[in-house]
C-alpha cells in the first residue's frame, strides 16, 4: 500500500519491551498469585510511511504491546522511542507532544465512541485537549475529516448509536486523525465489521496513509487481510514476537512453527470441504504460567530438548532482509 | 402475504425441508420481517452452509427450526417437514421431545452458552436424562465418553468442573459433546467458530467433521465467514436482508457466483495472490429491514441493477447444475 | 476459604470495638444522665446528694476513662447493669434477643416463602395480568409505613373483630403454646407485609435477569421442559443476588422490628434499645446496640459465605 520503509530513523523503536501485571488481590492476608506476562521482551522498528502487522492468538500480548506503546500502559522495563525521542519515563507534561503524534483506533466500534457526545464533539475532542485552533477552526476541521472518511456535515450533531458499525469506525478514523498524528495504532479495526464493509474501511485507511504519510501499527488476528495490508508482519506468540518479515516473505517462505501452523489453519475459499489434515494440537497457555524454554514447545511439531531448556533469540532466517524468527530450528526446511 | 414462490422440489431423500418460512418481530417502527419466505432442505450425512452478514436473518432461520425464536418475533409463516410431521405445529411438549434428541444446536459463544453454576459433566448427562436415555449413573457415564470422543483430556475429571474453569475451545468441544450424546439427525451450528482463535477453530472444525462422519449427522453450519463456510459446506445459501439469494453445491457457487451480492462477497476477501492494491468493496449498506427498497433488496447496492431490478424483487428460480438464484441478472 | 473466614472474623472484632466506643461516646454525648432522672423522680434531692450520686456512678469521669472502665469489665463478662429494668444487662438482653429472634425468623420464614414464588411466578409471565397484580401487592407492601399498618391491624383485629390480642407476648396467667402464638400473629403479620413487597420484586428482577441468559436457551435447546428450565437452570443462577440482599437485610430487618414491637409492645431488641435509650439506661443501651452491630456484621459475612458457596466463580483466597 505505500512506497516502504524509508531509510532515516525509524519513526519507531521499542526495544526490550515489557509489560507485566500482577494477579490476584493484594491486600492483607492474600498471598502474591503471580504476574501475567502480557509482553516479555518485545523489539522491532517502524519506519515512515510503513505498515507493520502485529498477528497472534488470544493472550500473545497483540494488544498489550499496542497499549503501550501508545503509552496507555507505562511499561515495566523497556523503551520506546519515538522520533528519536525516549517516551519511557516522561512525566504527562512532556509525553504531551508526543500523544499527539500517536493516536490509536480501537476494535470495538460501539464501545469507543462516547454515546453521550454527537459525533462532532467527539472528532473535535482531540482538538480541544491538544488546544489546535479556535471554535471555528475547529468545526472547519472536523468536517474536513468528515469528509475525508466520507461522511456528511449533518452527521456531525447525530449521535453514534444512529451509525452503522462501519460509520462509526469511520468516525473513530476522523478522530484518530483529528491532530495530524505521525503514527497510528489500529487495533483490529475492521474484525467486528461485517465483510462487505471490510473493505470498504481497509481500502479508507489505505487511501489516507497515501494522502497523509501515515505509519500504520496494524494489529489482526486475520491473515488474509495482514497479508493484503501490511508491508512488514511480526508474529507473537505470549507475549514475544516469535517471527518477523516482509509481508510476501513471510507468507512464501514461514520459518517458525507457529507461524506456518497458523498460516495452514486459516480457512481459505476454494480449497474445498476440509479433509482431516495437520491441526496445531493443544491450547494456547496462560500467560500467567508460560511454558519453560521456548514457550511453543508444548505444541511444537518440532519440539526437542533444547527448546524445553532454552528460549530461542530472534535472529536472522530465510532468505530476505528482515526476516528474523526465534525458533532453534527456524532453518530446517519447512513441513 | 405473497405464498412461498419458490416450488421446492426437495430431493426426495431430504431429511429436513423448509418451505417458505417467515418469522417477524414485532417493534416499536412496525412488524419487521426479518426470515422472509425461506426455503431448503438438509440432507443426512451433509453440511448445508447458510452464509450471510449481519441482519440477514440467518441465526433467526436456525432458531427458528427449532421455534426458539425469542420475543417479540414470531414464526408467521411456513412448514418446518421433519419425520413426516410439520415442525410448526406441533405442541410444545412434541418439540421439547424433538430438540436436544433429534435436533440439537450449537451456539456461538461458549462461554455464556454453558450454565455457570453446574458442571459440564452434569450439563452434558441432562441432555440424556432429559430424553429417558439414561438413569443418572449412566448419564455421567455417558457424559465422560463424549467429553472424551470430543478430544477433551482427562475426560472423568473434567466433567467434575465448571465452565468457567475450561478454555473456549474446550468448552466449545464440550458443547458439541453435549449436542451429540443423544445422536440427533441434524446439528445446527450457529457461528460455532466465530469467537474462537485460528488454531482453535481449525481444531473445532475438523472435530465437527469427524462427528459428522462417524454418526452422519447432518449439518445446518451457520457463519458470516465465507472461508469457513468454504471448507466445511457441501452446498451453500447465502441469505441477504431476510432472503435466499443463491443456493448451490458449495464448489460450484465458489467458482461461479451467479448472484451479485455472492459474486461480491467472493471478490471483497483479501486473498492469496491478489496485488496490494484496493480492494473490490460493494458499496453502501445491508438495508435497514424497516426500510427495504422496493423490488430487490440488494438493488440498491448492485452494480448490475435497472429498472426492472429496483420494480419487482426477483424469485429465487432454477439454474443449471442444481442451482437457485434470485436475480434477473444473473449471470449465465 | 478458612484464612477468608479468619480475616473476616479479626476485621469484625476490629468494628465491634471501634463501634463499641463510638457509641458510648454518642451517647455520653446525649443530654443528661442516669443522676438527672433520679432528680427529676425525686425532687427533694440536694445538688450534693446529686454530686455525690454522680462521683458514686463514676458519671463525672471524663468519656475516655469512662469506656476504658466499661470495657475492661465487659471483657471480663460483665456488662454491666441495667438501671431501668435493676438487673444485670444480660439477664434483661437475652429474653428480648430470644423474643425477637422468634419475631424475625417467623417474618423470614413466611415472607420468602410468599415473597420467592410470587417473584418467580410474576418473572414467568412478564407484563401479564398476573405479574401487574403481584406488582401492585408489592409495591403496596413496600409503601405503606410499618407503623400506620400495625395500628391499622390493631384496629381491625383487636378492637373491632376481638379475635387477636392488642400486644404483649401471653396473656397474665394463662400459658402454653397456642396461647403464646396468638399473640404473634399480628406482629409478624405486620413485619412480613413489610418485607414481603421488597423479596418478591427482588426474586422477580433476579429471575428476569437470569431467564435472559444464554444457557437459558442452550437448557431449552436441549429439550427441557419448563420446569427443569426454571427449577434447575434459572432458580439457582437467581438465587444468588437474592440470598445477598437477605443477608445483608438481617442488620436492617433488626431495627426495624422496631417499630413493630413498640407498636405491639412486644418485649424485643428493638423495643430495649428504644426503651433504654429514652431512659438514658446507658449500659443497657450501649450493649443492645452492640449487639445490633453484630447481627449486621454476622450478616454480611453470611451473604459473602453464600455467595461463594452458590457460585462457583466466586473463590476466596
Amino acid at each position: 500500500m505505500t512506497a516502504g520503509p524509508s531509510p532515516e530513523t525509524p519513526l519507531l523503536e521499542v526495544q526490550g519491551l515489557v509489560k507485566h501485571f500482577p494477579a490476584g488481590g493484594g491486600g492483607l492476608f492474600a498471598a502474591d498469585t503471580g504476574t501475567v506476562r502480557a509482553v516479555d521482551g518485545v523489539s522491532f522498528r517502524l519506519g515512515r510511511g510503513e505498515t507493520l502487522a502485529l498477528v497472534g492468538e488470544s493472550g500473545c500480548g497483540k494488544t498489550t504491546l499496542a497499549r503501550t506503546v501508545a503509552l496507555l500502559y507505562a511499561p515495566t522495563a523497556g523503551s520506546v522511542r519515538f522520533q528519536g525521542r525516549e517516551l519511557t519515563g516522561l512525566g504527562r507534561r512532556d509525553l504531551k507532544p508526543a500523544r499527539r503524534r500517536i493516536q490509536m483506533i480501537f476494535q470495538d466500534p460501539y464501545s469507543s465512541l462516547n454515546p453521550r457526545l454527537p459525533v462532532g464533539a467527539i472528532i473535535a475532542e482531540p482538538l480541544v485537549i491538544h488546544g489546535l485552533g479556535g471554535r471555528a477552526e475547529q468545526r472547519d476541521r472536523v468536517a474536513m475529516l468528515a469528509r475525508q472518511v466520507g461522511l456528511g456535515a449533518a452527521d456531525m450533531d447525530r449521535y453514534p448509536h444512529q451509525f452503522s458499525g462501519g460509520q462509526r469506525q469511520r468516525i473513530a478514523i476522523a478522530r484518530a486523525l483529528a491532530v495530524e498524528p505521525s503514527l497510528v495504532i489500529a487495533d483490529e479495526p475492521v474484525s467486528a465489521l461485517d465483510v462487505s464493509i471490510q473493505s470498504q474501511v481497509l481500502n479508507l485507511m489505505g487511501d489516507l496513509q497515501a494522502a497523509h504519510g501515515l505509519t500504520y501499527l496494524f494489529i489482526s488476528h486475520d491473515l488474509a487481510v495482514v497479508r493484503h495490508f501490511a508491508d512488514r508482519v511480526a508474529v507473537m506468540y505470549l507475549g514475544r514476537i516469535v517471527e518477523e518479515a516482509p509481508a510476501d516473505a513471510l507468507f512464501a517462505d514461514p520459518r517458525h512453527p507457529y507461524t506456518r501452523a497458523l498460516i495452514a489453519a486459516q480457512p481459505v475459499v476454494g480449497r474445498g470441504k476440509r479433509r482431516p489434515g495437520d491441526v496445531l494440537p493443544g491450547d494456547i497457555p496462560s500467560p500467567l504460567r508460560p511454558p519453560p524454554g521456548c514457550a511453543f514447545h508444548p505444541r511444537c511439531p518440532l519440539a526437542a530438548d533444547i527448546c524445553r531448556q532454552s528460549a530461542p533469540a530472534l535472529e536472522a532466517a530465510g532468505g530476505e532482509a528482515g526476516h528474523r524468527a526465534a525458533c532453534h530450528f527456524k532453518d530446517e526446511a519447512g513441513p | 402475504m405473497e405464498p412461498a414462490r419458490e416450488s421446492p422440489n426437495a430431493p426426495s431423500d431430504a431429511i429436513l425441508e423448509v418451505r417458505g418460512l417467515e418469522v417477524t418481530f414485532a417493534t416499536d417502527r412496525g412488524a419487521l420481517k426479518a426470515v422472509d419466505g425461506v426455503s431448503f432442505a438438509l440432507k443426512p450425512g451433509l453440511t448445508l452452509g447458510l452464509v450471510g452478514e449481519s441482519g440477514c436473518g440467518k441465526t433467526v432461520t436456525a432458531l427458528a427450526l427449532l421455534r426458539l425464536v425469542p420475543p417479540p418475533g414470531r414464526i408467521t409463516g411456513g412448514r418446518v417437514l421433519f419425520g413426516g410431521e410439520d415442525l410448526l405445529a406441533l405442541s410444545e411438549r412434541a418439540m421439547e421431545d424433538i430438540r436436544g434428541k433429534r435436533i440439537s444446536m450449537v451456539f456461538q459463544e461458549p462461554t455464556t452458552a454453558f450454565n455457570p453454576v453446574l458442571t459440564i459433566g452434569d450439563q452434558i448427562a441432562e441432555a440424556l436424562i432429559i430424553h429417558g436415555g439414561a438413569g443418572r449413573a449412566e448419564a455421567h457415564a455417558a457424559a465422560v465418553g463424549m467429553l472424551d470422543k470430543v478430544g477433551i483430556p482427562d475426560p472423568a475429571e473434567r466433567a467434575g468442573t465448571y465452565p468457567h474453569q475450561m478454555s473456549g475451545g474446550m468448552r466449545q468441544r464440550a458443547m458439541i459433546a453435549m449436542a451429540l450424546i443423544c445422536r440427533p439427525d441434524i446439528l445446527i451450528a450457529d457461528e460455532p467458530t466465530t469467537a474462537l482463535d485460528v488454531t482453535i477453530q481449525a481444531q473445532i472444525l475438523d472435530l465437527m467433521g469427524a462427528m459428522q462422519r462417524e454418526f452422519g449427522v447432518a449439518i445446518l453450519f451457520i457463519s458470516h465467514d465465507l472461508a469457513v463456510i468454504s471448507e466445511m459446506a457441501d452446498e451453500v445459501m447465502v441469505m441477504y436482508a431476510g432472503r435466499v439469494v443463491e443456493r448451490a453445491p458449495a464448489d460450484a457457487l465458489l467458482a461461479h457466483p451467479l448472484h451479485p451480492y455472492t459474486q461480491g462477497l467472493i471478490e471483497t476477501l483479501p486473498r492469496h495472490g491478489v496485488g496490494r492494491g484496493r480492494l473490490p468493496a460493494i458499496p453502501g449498506t445491508v438495508p435497514d429491514l424497516g426500510a427495504l427498497p422496493d423490488g430487490c433488496r440488494f438493488s440498491d447496492r448492485c452494480p448490475l441493477a435497472d429498472d426492472g431490478c429496483r420494480a419487482a424483487d426477483p424469485p429465487l428460480t432454477r439454474a443449471p447444475g442444481g442451482r437457485w438464484v434470485a436475480c434477473y441478472k444473473a449471470a449465465p | 476459604m478458612t484464612r477468608f473466614l479468619a480475616t473476616r472474623v479479626a476485621q469484625s472484632v476490629i468494628v465491634l470495638a471501634l463501634m463499641s466506643f463510638a457509641i458510648y461516646a454518642l451517647i455520653g454525648l446525649m443530654p443528661g444522665d442516669p443522676i438527672d432522672l433520679m432528680i427529676s423522680a425525686d425532687p427533694k434531692m440536694t445538688p450534693e446528694d446529686a454530686a455525690r450520686l454522680r462521683a458514686l456512678y463514676g458519671v463525672d469521669k471524663p468519656v475516655v476513662e469512662r469506656y476504658a472502665n466499661w470495657l475492661i469489665a465487659a471483657l471480663g463478662g460483665d456488662l454491666g447493669y441495667s438501671r431501668l429494668y435493676a438487673a444485670p444487662v444480660l439477664d434483661v438482653l437475652l429474653p428480648a434477643l430470644g423474643n425477637t429472634l422468634i419475631l424475625l425468623g417467623l417474618t423470614l420464614v413466611l415472607s420468602l416463602a410468599i415473597g420467592l414464588p410470587a417473584g418467580v411466578v410474576a418473572a414467568l409471565r412478564p407484563y401479564s395480568r398476573t405479574d401487574y397484580a403481584i406488582n401492585l401487592f408489592a409495591f403496596a407492601g413496600i409503601s405503606v409505613p410499618a407503623f400506620w399498618l400495625g395500628l391499622l391491624l390493631i384496629i381491625v383485629f383487636a378492637v373491632i373483630l376481638g379475635v387477636l390480642p392488642a400486644g404483649g407476648t401471653e396473656t397474665v396467667g394463662g400459658a402454653g403454646f397456642w396461647d403464646q402464638a396468638k399473640y404473634l400473629v399480628l406482629p409478624v403479620a405486620n413485619l412480613t407485609l413489610a418485607s414481603v413487597g421488597g423479596h418478591t420484586r427482588y426474586m422477580r428482577a433476579a429471575m428476569m435477569e437470569t431467564l435472559r441468559q444464554d444457557y437459558i436457551r442452550t437448557a431449552r435447546a436441549k429439550g427441557a421442559g419448563r420446569a427443569r428450565v426454571v427449577l434447575g437452570h434459572a432458580l439457582r443462577n437467581a438465587m444468588i443476588p437474592v440470598v445477598t440482599i437477605i443477608a445483608l437485610q438481617f442488620g436492617y430487618l433488626f431495627s426495624g422490628a422496631l417499630i413493630t414491637e413498640t407498636i405491639f409492645a412486644y418485649p424485643g431488641m428493638g423495643k430495649l434499645i428504644f426503651d433504654s435509650i429514652m431512659g438514658n439506661d446507658f449500659n443497657l443501651a450501649l450493649v443492645a446496640l452492640l449487639f445490633a452491630t453484630l447481627v449486621t456484621l454476622v450478616g454480611n459475612l453470611l451473604a459473602d459465605v453464600a455467595y461463594a458457596w452458590l457460585d462457583p466463580r466466586i473463590a476466596y483466597r
